[in-house]
């Protein structure tokens, strides 16, 4: 198929003609209707680097923290009761609605009309939310309990610097 | 050997908006939720609750001020960040399920999924169903039949009957001429109220009766596209899925001519042609468009005729997703573009530097009223930004004190703005 060289419009009212891939007035039958016309990389003056060929794309943290984009969402914690696991008031939850969840895992459940953070247990023939602090009790959850997982915690990032914008005092 | 044929599943959310809202408030879940236009004048949005009150679509919210006290019914500013994110969420979320996907709305798409005859979709819809709620948190319908028409029924049934828990497949099904008995014209896909009106005069008050109506007569009373309409009502395909790309930055409508033109006229009816199905894309999804790229091309298997092609990219200030004003640019970028003595086999329009249209009003009716709408709500809105909120209002607007201040009040945009995350303890 043909490619169309577009050179992006700027102000308004502005409008970009492309040049034809093939402004031919004649019936040559030579033309190339396949070449594709690019902008070539400009000439590099002085001396190449001895690290160009080994050129990698600097690390890149939001595809280290996520690996499902379109299922993973964020929440920010207020209150301690996961401290004992290092999630800390404050905090930033990354998680991902569509990752397993299993025994152990650490998850936001909605409990009745709000969110927690709890570690899930499987335990007793019964489904369990932990705290990780010794001042909350674990919660059983009932057969009918009006309760979901909402997602499972990947990861929590605490930040010394960056107040995350709407938290209160004190968090 | 078995036969396979096609079958279309037609996926939509239910109360898209309103269950937007429950994500990420809970507090909502039960409760009859409305969503009001942008300048909080109508309803755009209704959960079941609210349905069930009697609250109707484009509903003056001033109307309804006795229903919100009594109800206590929740209403909520449009947060179109959040509604667009989600729909971009479930859509791709659908396409794990299949490659051919058109995403056809804020909240609708079509799927074609290759099935060996006689076998059941509904364990695949329920699949379906759950995945986009695991995935989510968003309720979906899904309807399946052989044609997007008739899925379209399919889905109509899967979303109001208990029965169905959200999944109904009609490809093979004995119930089809019943589902088509029972539900009234005027809910066919294509049949808006004008022509309701007209076949309700005939006699034809249900979609089997429609289906069943000479093609002579119904290509003389509703068109080409009407007789289109029975077809696949018949069960025969004639809207091909429009894909989708899963990773969509722009709109286009092309197609190749039968036959090569050089004549202007030609062109221009064409052009417009691609400018108003792209637009209709573009306003399905509530986006608009900030760029329009015409382009025109000769047979390139012809290599003895002359050959040329070429684009052309104008800015589309302000942005747009009105057919008129797309229409004018892409007829000014097709003359600056002609060149005398080419036969033009393949154009086309592209819509680009796409963007959500928080700032248009929604779409209410079927796209007969929409033009007429989105410019009055238009004006509207630009009065109120210039003169104050309230100049300009949907019919009178109580100004007491208690009942005003609930309103205005959009949720946040939990998953596009750092300072507006949901909070868990």
């Amino acid at each position: 198929m043909t490619e169309f060289v577009t050179k992006p419009a700027g102000l308004p009212g502005d409008v970009s003609l492309a040049p034809a891939l093939t402004n031919t007035n004649d019936t040559n039958n030579d033309t190339n209707d396949e070449s594709l016309l690019q902008a070539l990389p400009p000439v590099a003056a002085g001396f190449p680097s001895p690290a160009a060929d080994y050129q990698e794309p600097p690390l890149d943290l939001a595809q280290y923290l996520i690996k499902r984009p379109k299922t993973t969402f964020f929440m920010r914690v207020v209150g301690d009761s996961m401290t004992g696991v290092g999630i800390r008031a404050g905090d930033l939850l990354v998680i991902d609605r569509a990752a397993p969840i299993v025994d152990r895992a650490i998850v936001v459940a909605r409990l009745g009309e709000s969110f927690c953070c709890k570690q899930l247990r499987l335990r007793d023939g019964g489904t369990w939310l932990h705290s990780a602090n010794p001042a909350y009790e674990p919660i059983r959850l009932a057969e009918d309990e009006d309760a979901e997982i909402w997602g499972r915690v990947l990861h929590a990032i605490t930040s010394f610097t960056n107040k995350l914008p709407g938290a209160g005092d004190g968090q | 050997m078995s036969k396979w044929i096609d079958a279309i599943a037609l996926i939509d959310a239910n109360n898209f908006y309103a269950s937007c809202e429950r994500v990420f408030e809970p507090r909502l879940r039960h409760k009859p939720v409305i969503v009001l236009s942008n300048n909080d004048g109508c309803v755009v949005a209704r959960s079941n609750e609210a349905k069930a009150l009697g609250i109707g679509m484009g509903q003056p919210v001033f109307q309804l001020r006795d229903l919100i006290e009594r109800h206590d019914v929740a209403v909520l500013s449009s947060n179109y960040e959040l509604y667009g994110d989600l729909s971009a969420r479930v859509m791709a979320c659908l396409h794990e399920f299949s490659d051919e996907v058109e995403e056809y709305s804020i909240d609708e798409a079509f799927l074609r999924l290759p099935v060996a005859a006689g076998q059941s979709l509904t364990a695949f819809g329920h699949t379906l169903r759950r995945q986009v709620q695991r995935d989510t948190g968003i309720p979906v319908s899904v309807g399946f039949a052989t044609t997007k028409t008739l899925a379209k029924v399919a889905n109509h049934y899967a979303k109001r009957s208990a029965k169905t828990r959200g999944v109904l497949d009609l490809t093979a099904s004995p119930h089809l001429p019943r589902a088509l008995q029972q539900l009234p014209v005027g809910e066919v896909w294509g049949i808006g109220p004008r022509y309701s009106e007209l076949l309700t005069r005939h006699g034809i008050t249900d979609a089997l009766a429609l289906s069943q109506a000479p093609d002579d007569w119904v290509r003389q009373q509703l068109t080409v596209v009407g007789l289109k309409t029975v077809h696949e009502l018949r069960g025969q395909p004639c809207h091909p899925l429009e894909l989708t790309a899963p990773n969509k930055k722009l709109i286009t409508c092309s197609r190749s001519f039968g036959h090569a033109t050089a004549d202007p006229n030609e062109l221009q009816a064409a052009l417009a042609f691609f400018t108003a199905r792209a637009a209709e894309k573009l306003r399905r999804q509530q986006l608009v468009a900030a760029t329009l790229t015409v382009f025109v091309a000769t047979d390139r298997f012809k290599p003895e005729l002359p050959q040329y092609s070429n684009s052309l990219t104008l800015n589309v200030a302000p942005k747009s997703d009105s057919t008129p004003e797309l229409r004018a640019l892409a007829l000014q970028g097709l003359a600056r573009l002609l060149r005398p003595g080419y036969a033009i086999r393949k154009a086309g329009v592209t819509l680009g530097g796409l963007e959500q249209a928080s700032q248009i009003a929604r779409r209410l009716w079927d796209d007969e009223h929409f033009e007429a709408q989105r410019r009055l709500m238009a004006a509207v809105d630009q009065l109120n930004c210039k003169w104050g909120r309230d100049t300009v209002q949907c019919g009178l607007f109580p100004n007491e004190g208690v009942w005003f201040t609930r309103f205005g009040a959009r949720s946040p945009r939990y998953t596009t703005r750092w300072a507006e995350l949901a909070e868990t303890q």
